[in-house]
């Protein structure tokens, strides 16, 4: 294969674009979950505003992708391996359009936020957008070279965000029953846990289409 | 030939000899006929002579036959290694020309020149020669291409050279340091664009510029993911790293499967031939805000005392000048702010002095512990008055440091006086000195309100002030006049507090008096010069900093 002639040229490029587009999204969303954890910490509200206002460019991401591969099912009849890759791929522009939903959500919660005064700040945001980025990150890799190992691990990595956002629930309830005057930011703050909470699940997602993109099986892995 | 004309000869003679000796038998065999002696009859002598010779051709026959297969063998057997050698050097010539070899260290025309048979010899001759132009292209565009290696590695700027297929062609240290790519990124040529850059914002700048067929240029911020998980926000900030990002295309000769396109010309990605340039732009929009927000703060700070002012002279132009005790009020109200223009602008002058390395510094060995006295002397009755136990605790016997007497008296008042600005009445201010690696580290330590870890990462810039309304008064330019009066002296600087409301310490480490003393630290403190007021002695988190001058320890000079 790899020295011969390659006569689907085009549709190999195809293939190929629809790779690097979900990259590109990938890249988007990476950057959507930082200027929104980065908005929410500077207490930018310019920021947070822009993050909500750019998740229509990864919304529009999604429909290309999605009619990139749907173009490619109509016209090539793709097999084994390639149609894998193609249902994933369109699985994971969905997977991904959320987890920039959700990064939308935290922009919408920092600029109520930013109406509010000042509270300490939440260290375990910091290290669940950085688990956060880090997995989709390793994910992505995954996908692009079709490991499914890789892609495990990347998947089991997902109890930390859960331990995370039990911390920030216990950190925001104890802070609400001191002070019952912080009860509106730390229900926001709860929110935002959750979101990333919800990121990290769909990164998990991704990890199993990309098991299923390199062994050809289903596995679940919201077990461990 | 010889063997053979032999064997001929040989196989003829045993079969006419046959044939006769038959014949002999035959006739003698026959009715009539003179017997013959019974030896030359014997039909059974007749077989055995006949065996021999038959014997003796099929071995002349088989020889000469072995001989000319053996001959022709050998013939192939040349004919194959001057082919084979043909083959090898035409090989090792077009190989010279193809850049994947381009490092071998085997020289084209030794391997052509590797023995060929005679026929070949013209043939050979001209390969070297072809081989030998081959090489010396070979070293040149070698050479060429160590040298753009080298230019690329030591722009300043970063640079990707993406190529028609949307691959990664070139790509040199700064931009694998700017974009977090693995090694100097040289690992990464031959990958795709997209894949080995990961940023969707860079590519596109690529993307757009293909599509206007124009250079194109945007601001991007990038953040890296090593210190995301920071806790600190000061440390995490100084990771992301402002980038301008420009692109410019190179001239298309048409792209690659376009035409061919899959039912549809919407192309999903435009990347295609071009370079990327990256240039960190961090330090230079860092160094611009703090220009900025400096002449702010100036403007502010020099606005407020001048509109008071402005207003006390026009209530005395409006009748109160006829009330003589309230104009001679009015009169000690402007000298109170007339006094705190004159101290900032003077502290203004001070510092911008110490900070160009213009304020000089009279350093002589002194003992630490008559600077604490000094400090503690002048202070004691406004600590007194405050209702504060001033105390003071040093060490005994330390070291002479080298210092100018008057600065290092003057870093202490400050120190002193701050913390007796912001402790209650009834709290202690301790005045220590004790001594740190090779130097001696001096402390003024408060049970008062304490100061936030956002505040302490800020401490020492120009104009910070904890309190932001002016009730405390101040400039909000001493503690930067202490960092700046402490890194002159080659020591460092830094605060920490166990929390608001749990009191602070300010702490700060000059060198022993000694031959190593000079040298401290000087390169620290010129990058910290030139980093302005982002460069404070605590590392940004608030926890003191373990960067102590790195003094020989000498003894003290008397």
């Amino acid at each position: 294969m790899a020295r011969q002639p390659d006569i689907r040229k085009a549709y190999h490029f195809e293939l190929a674009q629809l790779g690097d587009q979900i990259l590109t999204m990938g890249s988007m969303v990476d950057k959507a979950l930082e200027r929104s954890m980065d908005a929410l910490a500077r207490r930018d509200v310019d920021q947070a505003r822009q993050v909500v206002a750019d998740d229509s460019f990864i919304n529009a991401k999604r429909m290309g992708i999605e009619d990139g591969a749907v173009i490619l099912l109509a016209t090539q009849q793709p097999m084994a391996s390639d149609l894998r890759f193609i249902t994933s791929v369109e699985h994971i522009a969905t997977d991904l359009e959320r987890m920039g939903d959700h990064a939308r959500s935290i922009s919408r919660l920092s600029v109520k936020l930013c109406a509010e005064p000042p509270m300490r700040s939440v260290n375990e945001f910091p290290r669940m957008v950085a688990s956060c980025r880090q997995r989709l990150r390793l994910a992505l890799d995954a996908f692009i070279e079709r490991d499914a190992d890789k892609a495990l691990a990347c998947a089991r990595q997902d109890s930390e965000l859960d331990q995370l956002q039990d911390d920030v629930y216990d950190l925001m309830l104890s802070t609400m029953e001191k002070d019952g005057s912080t009860i509106v930011r730390a229900t926001y703050l709860l929110w935002i846990a959750h979101n990333l909470e919800r990121v990290g699940d769909h990164i998990t997602n991704v990890c199993e289409r990309v098991i299923y993109l390199a062994k050809g099986r289903r596995e679940e892995l919201d077990e461990e | 030939m010889k063997i053979d004309l032999h064997v001929v000869v040989g196989a003829l003679i045993s079969v006419t000899w046959f044939v006769g000796q038959w014949f002999l038998s035959a006739v003698g065999r026959a009715p009539g006929a003179d017997p013959l002696p019974m030896a030359m009859s014997d039909p059974a002598w007749a077989l055995l002579t006949g065996s021999v010779g038959l014997a003796l051709g099929a071995f002349g026959a088989f020889v000469v036959y072995r001989t000319d297969q053996g001959r022709q063998a050998a013939a192939r057997e040349a004919f194959a290694v001057s082919a084979r050698q043909l083959r090898q050097s035409v090989r090792y010539a077009v190989e010279a020309t193809s850049p994947d070899l381009m490092y071998s260290d085997a020289p084209a025309s030794a391997l052509v020149a590797s023995r060929l048979p005679e026929e070949a010899e013209p043939l050979a001759e001209a390969l070297v020669d072809v081989a030998l132009t081959l090489e010396t292209h070979r070293e040149s565009v070698a050479r060429e291409r160590v040298r753009v290696r080298q230019t690329l590695a030591s722009i300043a700027e970063g640079l990707i050279i993406s190529s028609e297929e949307g691959r990664v062609a070139a790509v040199n240290p700064e931009a694998a340091r700017l974009l977090d790519l693995p090694g100097d990124g040289s690992s990464l040529v031959g990958q795709s664009l997209v894949t080995a850059v990961r940023d969707y914002e860079v590519t596109e700048t690529l993307i757009k510029a293909i599509e206007t067929r124009g250079p194109v240029t945007r601001h991007v911020r990038l953040s890296p993911f090593s210190t995301m998980g920071e806790p600190s926000m000061a440390r995490r900030a100084t990771s992301v790293r402002l980038v301008k990002v420009s692109a410019v295309p190179f001239a298309s000769q048409g792209r690659l499967p376009s035409d061919v396109g899959v039912g549809s010309s919407r192309r999903t990605s435009g990347v295609g031939a071009g370079v990327i340039f990256l240039e960190d732009e961090t330090e230079l929009r860092r160094s611009e805000s703090i220009r900025r927000d400096f002449v702010a703060n100036v403007s502010h700070e020099l606005r407020t005392p001048l509109a008071s002012l402005k207003a006390l002279v026009e209530t005395l132009e409006e009748g109160a000048l006829d009330d003589p005790p309230a104009a001679r009020e009015f009169l000690r109200l402007m000298h109170v702010e007339v006094d705190s223009l004159t101290q900032l602008v003077f502290e203004l002058l001070e510092l911008s002095q110490i900070e160009s390395g213009q304020a000089e510094m009279e350093k002589r060995p002194v003992a630490p512990i008559t600077l604490l006295e000094t400090a503690y002397r002048r202070l004691r009755t406004q600590a007194t008055r405050a209702g504060i136990d001033l105390r003071l605790a040093a060490e005994h016997a330390l070291p002479m440091i080298s210092a100018d007497p008057m600065r290092v008296g003057q870093v202490l008042l400050n120190l002193l006086q701050n913390a007796i600005k912001f402790t209650p009445e009834g709290g202690v201010v301790t005045l220590t000195a004790s001594r740190d690696g090779g130097g001696i580290r001096f402390g003024v330590t408060d049970t008062g309100i304490g100061i936030s870890r956002e505040d302490l990462t800020r401490l020492f810039e120009r104009f910070f002030k904890v309190d932001q309304s002016r009730a405390s008064g101040g400039t909000g330019l001493g503690l930067a006049i202490a960092k700046h009066l402490v890194q002159a002296h080659g020591g460092v600087i830094g605060a920490y507090s166990l929390g608001e409301g749990h009191g602070s310490t300010v702490w700060f480490v000059l060198p022993q008096s000694g031959e190593g003393a000079a040298l401290v630290n000087q390169k620290a403190q010129v990058a910290s010069q030139t980093r302005g007021a982002l460069a404070s002695g605590d590392d940004g988190d608030g926890t003191p900093s373990i960067a102590v001058p790195g003094v020989p320890a000498t003894p003290a000079t008397p």
